[in-house]
């Protein structure tokens, strides 16, 4: 592309340049004229007002000697002599100069001639030139056709990539989700089996610390059945009853009593040494019903 | 905000829920095990303290548990009652002033609860009142620690016959047989004592005049008044609730019948007919009915009778000799008198609504069963070594023994209400 410009540019230059002197050779041209029409202001000298004032100088001259007369005639012929002397060299010189021009004036035809056929060459170079131009140009344009094309598909190629690595990250994502869900199954899996665990050790803890509770229970005579009440025990790690709360009476309170010393008096209650069933059994919410004494 | 709302009341409820919900509902029929801390080295003190474990004792509702070797003091004396299985602790001291009066200081504590005091008091008595002071602690001991009131305090009468069936001796006692006072003593038999519901008077059949006679006699002076004295049977005298009549068995007219006797005129209202032997009347607590003990199904059976309507029907089947019943004061059993199928003679009970009567006794020859006044205990006249002795089952069976008797026979034992 620069190429291109560059190339423009010194075209240009050279046409700026081919112009520059066709404006010259029209400028030389215009000149020919006022050396032509100089003669005729030449013709126009005498009836130029300037020689009017020596005609004033001979009408005062008059009125002198003769001598002075002849002496003044000697110089006017003299002058007039000289006059005609000069204007014969004048006049020579005239025809010399117009010889000159009319050589200069051939010489210039040729010379405009010459010229002429060199700007028709020129003009002919030019048209070439721009033959080419036009040629390069089309090559250029050409170039920048396909170059667009290639360009084109250059994008449509970037653009099958970029589809295609998108499908490739889309099935990437996929598989990593899979694996993930796959991660995800496997961990709840591992969860519910130690869930599981627990909650059956759980539960053979609680048999456990019932019937620990009931074996000590001694139930007060008479109690009404349909009674109930409330403790929040508090276990330590080694089964140990740290606190036996009464949260909510039977409002009989030897029933609650009788409860209450059965849960101390079943310290320490067996508790399980893996920490994670400990820590389900750690606080209980004991409900007591009288319902029945055992065997 | 609304979700880390939702996740707080998540937490709120998992915390909750993270305590573990457990019910139990099986206990065991066990006395309650108590321990009896020394009140200190005086003879006073010893004997307070053995009345407080005899009674607790004998009550059914307890057992003693034998002190551990070493008794510090505070906590790690409740510590060691723990450790011997004691659920709760009686302890205090007796100590004696310049005036020789006794101050005595109780307290008893939840040797399962770390030593929580359930009860604490402090008294002032004389040396002669130190045994009631001891029976009144284990009254105060019995309901904080069962809920019932305790008949520590309360009194039985008996008849003591002694001297080859020459002397009979009305007897006042404390419930657990000591303290034993003659109120009447007389040549001629006495039968049947009877508690008016207030305590203060025994009704009472006499054979001083060689023939039966009612009386009421008034505890505290002795001072005695004539009921009944007609023809024939006049016997079984028993007060109904309010007090304002007895309920007596007359044969005035044929056989015995019950007839009820209004205290304050002496009106007299027949209460049961027919040929049949109708007798040992007991009210019921509520006094709207009356228990009576009636041969007219041919073999002795208790009876009830409406006192509204007079309509009577049978309440008991086991067996075909059922006598001497009354009600527990919660009128939801019956006490009786029982042969069972060996021809023993026993001392039963039989729970309202069922036919079955459950022996509490094993001996052969007992009698006159009367339930103490919170229903816990039944005392009876029984035979032992040959001679009649006072003894004493829980109405539970667990408990039963006998108690400290003079010389001479025991018979016919009345518990008094609650004094």
């Amino acid at each position: 592309m620069s190429f291109t410009k560059s190339y423009q540019m010194a075209f240009g230059a050279a046409l700026a340049l081919h112009a520059l002197i066709f404006l010259m050779l029209i400028e030389q041209t215009q000149n020919a004229r006022p050396v032509m029409e100089l003669t005729t202001k030449n013709d126009a000298v005498h009836t130029n007002p300037a020689r009017h004032q020596p005609n004033n100088e001979l009408m005062r001259a008059t009125t002198v000697d003769a001598k002075q007369v002849e002496e003044t005639i000697n110089r006017i012929k003299t002058k007039r002599a000289q006059k005609e002397q000069a204007e014969d060299r004048r006049q020579k010189k005239l025809e010399e100069q117009a010889k000159q021009a009319r050589q200069e004036r051939i010489e210039e035809q040729q010379r405009l001639k010459a010229l002429q056929e060199e700007s028709i060459a020129r003009k002919k170079k030019i048209a070439n030139e721009k033959r080419r131009l036009k040629q390069l140009k089309e090559q250029q344009e050409n170039e920048t056709k396909r170059l667009a094309e290639a360009k084109k598909q250059q994008q449509e190629a970037a653009l099958k990539i970029a589809a295609i690595n998108k499908r490739a990250q889309e099935e990437k994502d996929r598989i990593e989700r899979v694996q993930k869900q796959q991660e995800a199954l496997e961990k709840a899996k591992a969860d519910a089996e130690k869930k599981a665990r627990i909650a059956g050790e759980v539960n053979r803890y609680q048999a456990l610390i019932v019937n620990a509770i009931s074996r000590r229970w001694i139930l007060p005579e008479q109690v009404n059945p349909n009674l109930f009440s409330r403790f929040r025990i508090r276990l330590a790690p080694d089964g140990s009853v740290l606190e036996a709360a009464l949260t909510r009476s039977s409002g009989d309170s030897i029933l609650d009593r009788s409860a209450q010393s059965a849960i101390y008096k079943a310290s320490p209650l067996p508790v399980s040494s893996d920490s994670e069933v400990f820590n389900v059994l750690r606080e209980i919410n004991l409900t007591v019903r009288p319902e029945n004494a055992r065997g | 905000m609304v979700n880390r709302f939702i996740g707080l009341l998540l937490i709120l409820f998992s915390h909750t829920a993270l305590a573990l919900d457990l019910e139990l509902t099986q206990g065991i029929n066990s006395a309650y095990p108590i321990g009896i801390e020394a009140f200190g080295d005086n003879e006073k003190a010893m004997e307070v303290k053995s009345v407080v474990a005899h009674d607790l004792a004998f009550s059914g509702q307890f057992k003693l548990i034998t002190q551990p070797a070493v008794i510090g003091s505070g906590d790690v004396s409740i510590e060691k009652w723990r450790y011997a299985g004691a659920d709760s602790v009686v302890t205090g001291d007796v100590t004696r002033d310049a005036n020789g009066q006794y101050t005595v200081r109780c307290e008893l504590l939840n040797a399962a609860a770390k030593g929580r005091v359930l009860f604490s008091e402090t008294y002032q008595v004389q040396s002669n009142e130190l045994r009631a002071l001891a029976h009144h602690i284990s009254d105060e001991v019995y309901k904080k620690l069962t809920g019932v009131r305790g008949v520590f305090s309360t009194r039985i009468a008996y008849v003591l016959v002694q001297e080859q069936n020459t002397r009979y001796a009305l007897e006042i006692a404390d419930a657990d047989g000591h303290n034993p006072q003659s109120l009447l003593v007389s040549s001629s038999p006495i039968m049947s004592p009877s508690w008016s519901p207030d305590g203060r008077q025994i009704a009472y059949v006499s054979f001083e005049k060689e023939r039966a006679q009612i009386y009421t006699v008034v505890v505290a002076s002795g001072k005695r008044r004539l009921i009944t004295a007609f023809p024939g049977i006049n016997g079984a005298p028993a007060w109904s609730p309010s007090g304002d009549e007895l309920a007596v068995v007359l044969s005035k007219s044929g056989s015995p019948k019950i007839y009820s006797v209004s205290l304050a005129t002496g009106a007299l209202k027949q209460l049961t007919f027919g040929n049949a032997i109708d007798t040992e009347p007991r009210y019921a607590p509520d006094g709207k009915s009356l228990l009576f003990t009636s041969g007219r199904g041919g073999a002795p059976q208790i009876y009830r009778l409406g006192l509204s309507d007079g309509h009577v029907n049978r309440v008991s089947f086991d067996g075909n000799y059922n006598a001497r019943a009354s009600y527990t004061p919660n009128e939801k059993q019956i006490v009786l008198l029982h042969r069972d199928d060996n021809r023993q003679y026993t001392i039963g009970i039989q729970n309202i609504g069922s036919n079955r009567i459950m022996p509490l006794t094993h001996s052969t020859l007992d009698e006159s069963p009367t339930v103490s006044p919170n229903g816990k205990l039944v005392l009876y006249a029984t035979r032992k070594d040959n001679k009649g002795v006072l003894g004493m089952v829980s109405t539970d069976g667990r408990i039963r023994l006998n108690l400290p008797s003079p010389e001479g026979d025991a018979q016919e034992p009345a518990w008094s209400p609650y004094l």
